[in-house]
């Protein structure tokens, strides 16, 4: 179907630009399930918090959120005591 | 004499494994090349190249010659598992946003980057279909088997896909000449 491209010459040429370098020496290599799965754990992922962390409220709540949970806590152990 | 894709398939279907490796040998570039087009993701296309001549090994009785080629056979496989497994990851991805791998990026030149770009831009149906008539150079009625659509779908994709491509690969060069 490469042919149905003779009318679209520079659409052509810039398709050919798009060359893979193919990684023969990964592909060699069948990774177990469980390779794969370690793989994937320590892959780079986005940071879950990071909306949290760019504006000042956001910081302010991650600062002041677990100081919350603390005296939450102990509260909650302070009523159990009586 | 070199023997045919199609003949190194009857030979596993007889029960002779090497054939399936000299299947491997040849086909396991195009078939990468393919899927890392489809996704711009290493590994993942690794992962299927490897899954889907598994796949192949277990499955190798379900080829019939009279269908489609070994080539297309293997593909419209690595394709299924392909969107199953970025299936499962879209799920994932809409419980857990921060689950999703960051896929590395690598250097390159601007006109691959302007046409990667451009073809990881179009929608997924039209992107598999540009990708197999022009860098695979299949015909018609294999696209449509690989990608289990009618062929005047394929057609239809195809045209559209490829005048998308034009208006996003010209908006690109105005852009970059400062227009």
């Amino acid at each position: 179907m490469k042919e149905d491209f003779k009318n679209e010459e520079e659409l052509a040429n810039l398709l050919e630009t798009y060359k893979i370098d193919v990684p023969t020496k990964k592909l060699s290599v069948k990774q177990s399930p469980f390779n794969r799965f370690i793989r994937y754990l320590g892959s780079p992922a986005k940071d879950p918090l990071e909306k949290l962390s760019d504006s000042n409220n956001g910081y302010l709540f991650l600062k002041l959120f677990p100081i919350a949970c603390g005296i939450f806590l102990a509260m909650v152990q302070i009523l159990f005591l009586y | 004499m070199t023997l045919t894709n199609e003949e190194l398939m009857q030979q596993v279907q007889t029960g002779n494994i090497e054939a399936l490796g000299v299947l491997y040998e040849r086909l396991h570039e195009p078939l990468y090349c393919f899927l890392f087009r489809y996704t711009k993701e290493e590994q993942i296309s690794i992962d299927t190249v490897h899954d889907a001549f598994e796949i192949l090994q277990k499955k190798h009785q379900q080829y019939n010659a009279s269908l489609g080629t070994v080539k297309s056979f293997l593909f419209q496989i690595a394709y299924r598992h392909l969107i199953n497994k970025l299936n499962r990851r879209k799920r994932w991805q809409t419980l857990l946003p921060f689950l999703v791998p960051i896929p590395k990026k690598a250097l390159q030149t601007d006109d691959k980057l302007m046409i990667q770009q451009a073809i990881a831009k179009l929608p997924d149906k039209q992107r598999a279909v540009i990708l197999l008539a022009y860098y695979e150079d299949l015909p018609l009625e294999e696209i449509a088997l690989i990608l289990s659509i009618p062929t005047g779908t394929v057609k239809s994709r195809l045209h559209k896909a490829i005048q998308v491509l034009k208006i996003e690969l010209k908006e690109a060069f105005q852009h970059e000449r400062g227009f």
